[in-house]
């Protein structure tokens, strides 16, 4: 079951690509940037900023996530310090 | 009020409409729910475009003749989202049908109806009015929750929507000084201090519309509220502002940079979270940033018209799908109690019908082709493309590929396939059928855009379905699936939060309420002791001129020469004058401090009455 989903998949990856290929080539896309002359570049962008976007999460994920209890920690200390002060 | 015949206003359905909302019960109370919205509805369809309900303002003394408050001005901008609110209203109170407590109903109709208010408003004054109703009706959606966190978020949520409200209604009152009108009209825009009015209002709209850093009470509060609630949240307060956007800063250039970053800077947080609706209002942020860049590029000519027509048509879609996802995601709550990614998994073989609606708003949200996103969406990334702005497109596309990647693949994969397995059951059927409503009118859209493009104020030379165009964004769709599927044990969710700006009210807010408790108040007392203590050196004086003139001293020396050891003598004296003349330095706080503190105020009075017009004016 689950193979011939990857198989119908790939099918549909190949067909897709053949499809913006063929289109490209006969100009049939108004184009603004000069990058978006590139061959396959829309296949190329999805997957790119995909995986672009997960490692800058994940990197930004290091610095900003905290445990779950991180608020009430917070809170804590505030408290502490104003029993200091 | 003097409103004329001809014209109801449909936000007064709503909010007369509630009074009635207690007396009823059972199914009684239902059909009345229903009959409300569609009654505003048809009154909408009657509706023809001009101004109505204007009051003239004579109230107020200086320029009465300019300021007129004008409730009704319907036009081709205000129709359209008035439209949209009450279409999605009906649905999400069809989907509220089994909530018991009517007072969900209740806020969410004042809620509904300001909102209305705020897009028929066409002065400033009745403008602030409802935004402030909006924003204290959408409280209590929050916290019918019942929950502790709830009743923290709303806490925040208020707070937030309070600054912004005082930043509006400064802006307003300094405008209506500069300018001697309170017509909401396109604002005048440039740089300098003459601009601050402006500056002062876009802040205020920015707050509602969640442009970072001022959008944490949305990510913060939503999620805290209750299921029937977070969807009625999705739509009003940040499309007003949308609305509120368009109508007063179109072609502000520095929108569409806040708003290229808004749509990057939601999904980035959207891929980082673990709680579903939390993940979802982020994706509201993200969707508002296409909104906020269309806005900003609206300015005039065929440029501009695509730009706000696309974010016109793009809130109208969103309010729609961000609907379908939030009833999704609140129904998910409903069954399992639980809404955090690390909690859930496999619900697909309990909820297969919530499963294939939420896919059809997270495939509207994605821009599929057939689908609502795909229409309305690519109008504003069009709009960057003529306007040139080639980082704007990249950041664009660059957010609609996260949305596919984290609302269309990552949250449904591990809430309904991946993770732990948990039990369910399908939601209410009414939940079920105001879902199916609204999926209806995503794919609807999608296959006839022209229902929606006919509603938009410019008319669109846009054609969404070029077959290069429907090809390239299947192809970037489907390379994102690839990349999910490599990258996909990176998104397996955390039992963690994210930091984000509510950080501010949080912790900030904490330490400044702790600042003004102790180093504030202890400031305040030493300035009182001293302020006392001069008023008793005057009662003293007044009284016993000697003993007081040898205190000054006594005191003086005591004071200046401590650092040199040298002040025995004056500390001496001191204590002599103290055991020598009690009742003198009981007088110094008793009947002399009151009497002297009135005769201050007195001749500052008398200061100031004889001395207007003469010094100042």
């Amino acid at each position: 079951m689950k193979t011939t989903l990857f198989r119908i998949f790939y099918v549909c990856l190949v067909i897709c690509a053949i499809a913006e290929l063929s289109v490209e080539m006969h100009g049939g896309e108004h184009h603004a940037f000069w990058f978006q002359k590139i061959p396959l570049f829309h296949a190329i962008l999805g997957f790119v900023s995909s995986v672009v976007l997960v490692l800058v999460a994940k990197g930004l994920g290091h610095w900003l996530k905290r445990d779950e209890d991180h608020w009430e920690r917070e809170y804590a200390k505030v408290m502490r310090w104003k029993e200091e002060v | 009020m003097e409103m004329e015949m001809e014209w109801l206003h449909p936000g007064f359905i709503f909010l007369i409409g509630v009074l009635l909302i207690p007396v009823l019960k059972g199914r009684m109370r239902a059909a009345y729910l229903i009959t409300l919205p569609i009654i505003a509805l048809i009154d909408l369809i009657l509706t023809t475009e001009g101004v109505f309900g204007d009051i003239p303002f004579s109230a107020l003394q200086i320029k009465a003749d300019d300021f007129t408050l004008v409730f009704g001005r319907v036009d081709n901008l205000s129709l359209v989202f008035g439209y949209i609110f009450v279409i999605a209203s009906l649905c999400m109170i069809i989907y509220a049908l089994n909530e018991r407590r009517e007072g969900i109903f209740m806020s969410a109709f004042i809620y509904v109806g300001s909102a209305l208010g705020v897009v028929f408003a066409g002065d400033l004054i009745s403008l602030y009015i409802f935004w402030e109703i909006m924003a204290f009706s959408s409280l209590f959606l929050i916290w019918y929750r019942e929950t502790e966190e709830a009743h923290k978020a709303g806490f925040r949520y208020i707070l937030w929507h309070l600054f912004g409200g005082c930043v509006l209604l400064a802006g307003i009152i300094m405008y209506a000084q500069t300018t001697g009108s309170i017509a909401f009209n396109a604002f005048t825009w440039g740089i300098g201090w003459d601009y601050l009015p402006s500056y002062l209002i876009l802040l205020g709209f920015s707050l509602n519309a969640a442009i970072p850093p001022l959008h944490a009470w949305l990510s913060d509060a939503y999620p805290e509220a209750t299921v029937a609630g977070a969807v009625f949240l999705t739509a009003f307060t940040t499309k007003s502002a949308i609305y509120v956007l368009l109508r007063g800063f179109p072609g502000v250039e520095i929108l569409i940079w806040l708003g290229a970053i808004m749509a990057i800077y939601g999904i980035i947080f959207a891929v980082l979270e673990n709680d579903i609706r939390r993940l979802l209002a982020y994706s509201i942020i993200s969707q508002g940033g296409y909104m906020v860049a269309g806005v900003g590029m609206g300015v005039s000519g065929e440029v501009g018209e695509i730009a706000v027509n696309g974010a016109i048509a793009h809130a109208f879609c969103c309010v729609l799908y961000m609907a379908l996802l939030f009833m999704a995601a609140g129904a998910v709550l409903e069954v399992t109690g639980k809404s955090k990614l690390t909690e859930l998994g496999g619900l697909y073989r309990f909820m297969p019908r919530t499963f294939w609606l939420y896919m059809i708003g997270a495939f509207s949200i994605s821009g599929f082709p057939l689908f609502s996103g795909f229409v309305s969406k690519t109008m504003v990334v069009e709009a960057a493309a003529a306007h040139g702005h080639e980082i704007v497109w990249l950041l664009l596309e660059c957010a609609a590929i996260g949305t596919f990647l984290v609302v269309g693949l990552k949250l449904p994969y591990f809430t309904f396939f991946s993770g732990v397995q948990c039990e369910a059951r399908e939601p209410p059927k009414n939940m079920l059928f105001a879902m199916g409503i609204v999926a209806f009118l995503c794919v609807f859209i999608g296959i006839f855009p022209q229902f929606l493009y006919g509603m938009l104020p410019h008319a669109v030379h846009y054609e969404p379905y070029a077959p290069g165009h429907v090809i390239s964004t299947c192809d970037m769709l489907i390379f994102t699936f690839v990349a999910f599927w490599i990258l996909r044990e990176n998104l397996r969710p955390e039992q963690k939060i994210t930091l984000d700006t509510d950080w501010l009210f949080r912790i900030l807010g904490r330490r400044f309420i702790w600042f003004c408790e102790q180093p504030l108040i202890t400031f305040a007392e030493i300035i009182d002791g001293a302020l006392k203590k001069i008023a008793g050196f005057f009662a003293l004086f007044a009284n016993n001129p000697a003993v007081a003139s040898r205190m000054l001293i006594a005191l003086t020396g005591a004071a200046v020469l401590r650092p040199l050891n040298m002040n025995e003598k004056y500390v001496r004296d001191l204590e002599q004058l103290r055991r020598d003349y009690p009742e003198e330095m009981a007088h110094m706080t008793r009947v002399g401090f009151g009497v002297l503190l009135s005769l201050m105020f007195l001749t500052l009075y008398l200061f100031i009455y004889l001395s207007y017009g003469v010094l100042w004016r």
